[in-house]
């Protein structure tokens, strides 16, 4: 009796500690995953600013050249980089402001580029899928324009999505 | 208290312990890990604001003024510094104000210091200081310091630090 009693008391107490472990190692894993995505984003970020296509310089992006810069038109050139594509990447202008008195971020295109009147630059984006929680990563950047042979100071911001 | 009493309860504290020093041993493994990934990353990420900031093209209200980056500013702002009746005089402000407002907008959650140093004077003579009022409060205990640093005039050495927290603000 004494003995079946011992047994169930010692497996009650392997199963608290088996319980905690578990826990303990599903955590761990949960901040290895977000470290991984965080090394992964970051790794993209620096690939990015590091292209040929864009780049101006260590840590600097020529926004002339991101307004051509089109890499859905070819996955599978850009395939190496953007892996399984779920995830966003845009440049954000911080300083100098804009002009105008519009608040939110303004995307630019080939016409308000020229008038100086935004603020942003979708670099990448090919998530078709619903919003879903989303891992941001930044990364600060110069952004030049080539017109007024001036940098500004920028965010280069990657939306992964989990 | 019957002797099957005891052992069980016996057994059963000496299990509890042995539970608790594997949880004890696991905190120990895991935790140095992801304590010492902080500071390294925010080292870096201090030093790339500053890099990032020093090059980016300082804008004058001024129309006849010349475009010059942050850094040349704050050099010719620090040439100028205590002159009496020079126009420049009041730069110190004006690049205070723009920096705070960049630092503030990228910085949102986190704590920072910026010190603007000229080394080859009095080292505890700060040039320019622009501080987030409650980085006082970071310590060992609910926050690491780190500093990223940039060299903007060897000529007379001026030196940029800035500091962040590794603690966050609530917003």
């Amino acid at each position: 009796m004494e003995m079946i009693f011992v047994l169930l008391t010692l497996v009650v107490i392997i199963f608290i500690g088996m319980f905690f472990y578990f826990s303990f190692s599903i955590k761990g894993i949960e901040e290895k995953g977000a470290q991984f995505i965080d090394i992964d984003a970051t790794t993209i970020s620096d690939s990015i600013i590091g292209l040929p296509e864009l780049t101006c310089g260590p840590a600097c992006v020529d926004t002339m050249k991101v307004l051509v810069f089109k890499p859905e038109t070819d996955p599978s050139y850009y395939k190496s980089l953007f892996k399984d594509g779920k995830m966003r990447i845009t440049l954000e202008k911080v300083y100098p402001p804009l002009t105008s008195s519009a608040v939110n971020l303004v995307v630019c295109d080939n016409i308000n580029y020229y008038t100086g009147d935004c603020n942003s630059f979708i670099v990448y984006n090919v998530n078709k899928l619903p919003a879903q929680a989303k891992e941001i990563v930044q990364n600060t950047v110069s952004l030049y324009y080539p017109i007024t042979n001036s940098y500004g100071f920028g965010l280069i911001k990657i939306e992964v999505y989990k | 208290m019957k002797k099957a009493q005891v052992e069980i309860i016996g057994l059963l504290m000496v299990v509890i312990l042995l539970v608790f020093i594997i949880l004890l041993a696991l905190w120990f493994i895991v935790k140095p890990v992801q304590q010492d990934l902080v500071p390294q990353r925010q080292a870096i990420e201090a030093k790339s604001i500053l890099i990032t900031l020093m090059k980016t093209t300082y804008v004058d209200n001024d129309p006849n003024s010349i475009d010059v980056s942050f850094k040349e500013k704050i050099n010719e702002c620090h040439e100028h510094d205590g002159i009496a009746g020079d126009p420049l005089a009041s730069c110190v402000q004006t690049i205070q104000d723009e920096v705070s407002g960049i630092l503030n907008k990228i910085l949102k959650n986190k704590e920072y210091t910026l010190e603007i140093k000229d080394e080859s004077s009095d080292p505890a003579d700060v040039f320019m200081v622009i501080e987030d009022d409650l980085i006082a409060g970071c310590n060992a205990d609910n926050g690491q310091k780190t500093v990223g640093e940039v060299i903007l005039n060897s000529g007379p050495l001026i030196k940029a630090k800035l500091t962040l927290c590794s603690r966050a603000i609530l917003a």
